[in-house]
């Protein structure tokens, strides 16, 4: 739990301009419904965290810092009609959720790493990526229940190559460059703060390359406070 | 507490936040480059390259010719990743090269990022060298566009679905080198420079020799241009016992019919000459068991010195076995393919004994085997021209084969230090060396003809 006011605390007070601890309490958040910094959290106790962890920008918008931890299995073209290289990068983010009365928009910056390796015992060819892109994604729709949701992302990709040959390695860092990825899939909110999200995703190699593309499905939760 | 107009404003811009991400995504990938063409100044990549010594390391390769290496393709080679024939066409889907770039002080500097894209880079690096190579001996106009190179190709041997494996062959009727999947622990036929360089004779070899002899009348039957790296693992079916066919036990010479002992004889020739170019151009004794394990090397290698120039006699009984009735027979087709192997290993062995030779006469390694790589190179017309000669003739004497090759190296020995496109020619004292390897293999005046003076009283050997 102290983890998690920790964390609503760096998302919230990085998040929210203009605003400091000593401008507003909680008290006053709480009492005017009014949005709120976050140096605010670490006043109240820790039964009323989340309520005050949202800001309420009017009486029909609501912002919410959020975190994400998932999976995806990504696949790719490996040139060879027979197989397709996979990944399994993990997926971590943070973000802000704003939830209006008929629809929800969450932007996050999503980090995730794979790596694959290719070759035999002479010669290998290990790539390490990573990735950080900054996403956008709309529900259509408020219900709790199952509701469809598209996404678009950019931001940037960079690889690590180790060569190895005859036990000699030798790595590679590339320079970050450019992406974009698209999502379509549905999101169920399995509480007012935990919404698991399931998507097919479509993300382009590096420099917006759209012929060598990682393609695949994606999973994770969504804890915003 | 903020003024509710700043609520307002933080609002629209988390509104905006993911229109202006998706601004920046489209107008990016709108302003990618549809195109990979690029100037190939100031470009190198990090391949694996054999060092001098044979051994491999990676190194920084400039090329010259790689104008599309996100596609796979340069002015010289163009790679086809797990290619299908249609039509008598080679097809493919577009292959993605994948690379890590940096920019040091102006140069390019590109690392493979998958397995593909190193080897199919190493293949057409190879080759531009190679190109090279053609260039300086006049044997470039020969060869029809680039080199067309199908990896992780699907082939079965043609008698059974089985797929070849851990093999390269050059098909003359594609005119395309097939570079199938490789399964062993060793280095991959891909990087392999001494068998790249092989299989790329092979094309020459196909260019110049074969389409020759192709155009003889009758002879369409030059039809065994199908060559592999590895000869031990070719299968094939038993063929009719020609004792049988031709009634009662026939002469020796009569047993190997002419068609079958002229595409024996120039299968080896063909296979000999590429294994002399694979390890000149490598400079890899190992080059053979480097992929293909030590079994298939140590029939191979160059380094053992051959006893004898390969004669008539012995290339006959090669060809020959005690059949099941015990009377002699034709060796099966893979038999035959066999004894070509052996028979271009000897041919190959002799060729780097006149290396040596050379180097001992007092000239640098690599000059010496790039003199003899000359002789080589510049003997195919010749080699054409007589084999065409002979075709329909009489059986091809494997020793004489050897002529344009041996006259090719001796004819310009007479000047000291002459030169011609970049290679000295041999040396009075080389030409000495490389008679008296001859003589030693017990070479008959007929190769030694004009080419290898007659010793003066009392010169010392």
């Amino acid at each position: 739990m102290k983890s998690r006011i920790l964390l609503s605390f760096i998302v919230l007070f990085a998040s929210v301009p203009g605003a400091s601890a000593e401008e507003l309490s909680a008290s006053e958040s709480i009492s005017q419904g009014t949005m709120l910094p976050a140096g605010a959290v670490l006043v109240t106790d820790e039964s009323s965290i989340m309520a005050e962890s949202s800001i309420i920008l009017d009486e029909n918008w609501e912002l919410r810092p959020l975190i994400t931890l998932g999976a995806a299995v990504l696949f790719e073209k490996t040139n060879d009609q027979r197989f397709q290289n996979s990944v399994l990068p993990p997926l971590i983010g943070v973000g802000l959720r704003l939830d209006q009365d008929f629809s929800r928009w969450t932007t996050r910056i999503e980090y995730s790493a794979d790596e694959s390796l290719d070759g035999n015992e002479t010669l290998s060819v290990r790539r390490k990526r990573q990735a950080g892109l900054a996403w956008a994604t709309r529900d259509l729709g408020m219900a709790r229940g199952w509701v469809p949701y598209v996404g678009l992302a950019a931001g940037f990709v960079q690889s690590e190559i180790v060569t190895t040959l005859n036990g000699a390695s030798e790595t590679s860092v590339g320079g970050w460059k450019g992406a974009f990825s698209a999502a379509a899939g549905f999101r169920a909110d399995w509480s007012e703060i935990v919404t698991v999200r399931a998507e097919l995703r479509f993300e382009s190699a590096e420099g917006f390359k759209t012929n060598d593309a990682l393609s695949g499905v994606a999973v994770y939760l969504e804890n915003s406070f | 507490m903020l003024p509710g107009r700043e609520y307002g404003l933080w609002a629209a811009i988390s509104a905006a936040l993911p229109i202006i991400l998706l601004g920046v995504a489209i107008s990016a990938v709108g302003c990618a480059p549809v195109t990979d063409n690029e100037s190939t100044e100031n470009q190198v990549y990090r391949l694996p390259w054999p060092s001098g010594s044979g051994e491999y390391e990676l190194q920084d390769i400039v090329l010259q010719t790689f104008t599309e290496p996100r596609k796979l393709r340069g002015q010289v080679a163009e790679i086809i990743v797990d290619p299908r024939v249609t039509g008598g066409q080679l097809i493919g889907e577009e292959p993605i090269g994948r690379w890590t770039e940096t920019k040091v002080d102006g140069v390019i500097k590109r690392v493979p990022s998958d397995f593909v894209t190193l080897q199919a880079a190493v293949l057409y690096a190879h080759h531009e060298k190679l190109n090279l190579i053609d260039r300086s001996l006049g044997l470039f106009a020969s060869l029809k566009g680039p080199s067309k190179i199908g990896l992780l190709s699907r082939l079965s041997d043609g008698f059974s679905t089985q797929l070849i494996l851990n093999n390269a062959i050059f098909d003359g009727r594609l005119d395309v080198l097939f570079v199938v999947p490789f399964t062993g622990p060793e280095l991959p036929i891909s990087l392999n420079a001494g068998i790249i360089a092989h299989e790329h004779f092979h094309r020459l070899f196909q260019a110049v020799v074969l389409r020759r002899l192709q155009a003889v009348p009758l002879q369409a039957a030059v039809n065994f241009d199908d060559h592999l790296c590895q000869g031990a693992k070719v299968s094939a079916t038993e063929e009719e016992d020609p004792a049988e066919a031709l009634g009662g036990l026939p002469l020796e010479s009569q047993l190997v019919p002419l068609k079958i002992w002229n595409q024996t004889v120039l299968r080896g020739v063909n296979e000999g000459l590429a294994d002399f170019w694979g390890w000149s151009y490598a400079n890899d004794d190992f080059f053979v068991g480097r992929s293909l394990g030590e079994q298939e090397d140590s029939a191979r290698r160059l380094d053992r010195k051959p006893a004898k120039l390969p004669s008539q006699v012995a290339f006959r009984n090669t060809l020959i076995t005690i059949g099941s009735s015990g009377r002699p027979v034709l060796k099966s087709e893979s038999g035959r393919v066999a004894a070509a192997y052996r028979l271009g290993t000897e041919y190959a062995r002799v060729l780097r004994t006149f290396v040596d030779a050379v180097e001992a006469s007092g000239v640098d390694r690599e000059k010496a085997r790039a003199q003899v790589r000359r002789a080589v190179g510049r003997s195919l017309e010749n080699l054409s021209i007589d084999i065409s000669a002979l075709w329909l003739k009489s059986e091809l004497n494997p020793e004489l084969l050897l002529r344009p090759v041996v006259s090719g190296l001796l004819s310009s020995g007479s000047g000291e230090g002459a030169s011609g496109e970049g290679i000295e020619v041999l040396s009075g004292v080389s030409v000495r060396a490389v008679c008296r390897e001859l003589k030693a293999l017990n070479a008959s005046k007929e190769l030694l003809g004009e080419s290898c003076p007659a010793e003066s009283p009392g010169e010392t050997p």
